[in-house]
């Protein structure tokens, strides 16, 4: 809230058409504001003396009038900031979501890729897909735990790959 | 105020992309070397070769194979993504090719030709400096075994 405002809700207040919202809003101003404070005080000592005079009021028609007016106006006021609330927190009710999404998609995303669906995920090296060209052989993949090397090998129909390998 | 406050927030989000991309652009331009080493491991002896020295014993207690003779190697420079042809000799060659870097893996293509034919092709997630073996084709009376190292 600005100084402006304040001033203008110091107003309402003394008349009693502040809402107990804006008048929370303003009291906080108020006190951390020592300049709006010191203008409330001043006004209030003007209302006192004013009392004091016993002056009686004639309500004309034309005052009525503008007191129904100023009631919209607050009225209405009262709805925008509502509004400017809203638009306020509707970016950061969509950020929070988003974020959610993005990290239960993540950690989905996270748990299949930590399935069994490829053909080797143990150790440093992880392979995607294997194939050999050679006729009747099949591409075998092993991960060596000790020294946690991959081996991706092609084992020859005939056995030509020499017998020794993975012995 | 309002307009303030949106103005605020889109510059943060604007801030936060450029930083995204500038961490994703640094990781793109690292470029790689593969390291092909051509084997051929057999029974039959063969002299000792220092340029073996640091695999020919995890090889042995791997394969089980009690020669291995250094048969051929080469190296190819890839900047991420790129693609190489590695010539390792005596009809063999590797083409690599490396699309990019995710978990700290390279990952990369690798086709194995003896001569025009493709003898195996796979795509491999590679750490650095570690070892990726690949093997098992007959040759002159021995197996053929290719390390690809990532530096």
């Amino acid at each position: 809230m600005n100084c402006e405002k304040a001033q203008k809700w110091i107003s309402l207040e003394m008349d009693g058409e502040l809402s107990p919202r804006r008048a929370a809003w303003l009291h906080a101003h108020l006190d951390a504001c020592s300049s709006c404070q010191r203008s409330r005080d001043k006004w209030e000592s003007i209302g006192v003396q004013m009392r004091k005079r016993l002056v009686p009021v004639m309500q004309t028609p034309e005052a009525e009038w503008a007191d129904v007016r100023r009631a919209i106006r607050n009225d209405q006021e009262e709805r925008e900031e509502a509004e400017e609330a809203w638009v306020l927190s509707a970016p950061l009710r969509w950020a929070t979501a988003t974020l959610l999404i993005m990290i239960l998609g993540y950690g989905l995303f996270g748990a299949f890729r930590k399935s069994p669906a490829g053909i080797a995920r143990a150790g440093a090296t992880q392979v995607e897909f294997v194939e050999t060209g050679l006729p009747d052989s099949t591409p075998m993949v092993y991960t060596d735990a000790e020294s946690g090397w991959t081996v991706i090998w092609v084992v020859e129909a005939n056995g030509k790959e020499g017998g020794n390998a993975g012995t | 105020m309002l307009a303030h406050k949106i103005s605020r927030a889109f510059k943060v989000g604007l801030l936060a992309i450029a930083c995204l991309l500038a961490v994703a652009a640094a990781a793109r331009a690292e470029p790689v070397t593969i390291q092909a080493t051509l084997i051929l491991a057999s029974n039959d002896p063969a002299p000792l070769d220092s340029r073996l020295d640091r695999v020919e014993y995890k090889l042995r207690r791997i394969f089980g194979f009690e020669y291995y003779r250094h048969y051929g190697e080469g190296s190819a420079l890839l900047n991420l993504p790129g693609e190489s042809t590695v010539e390792l000799g005596h009809g063999f060659r590797l083409a690599i090719s490396a699309s990019g870097s995710k978990d700290d893996r390279i990952r990369t293509s690798v086709q194995w030709f003896r001569g025009d034919e493709m003898v195996l092709n796979t795509t491999v997630g590679m750490k650095r400096s570690v070892p990726v073996i690949l093997g098992g084709i007959s040759h002159e009376g021995g197996t053929l075994i290719v390390t690809l190292v990532a530096e």
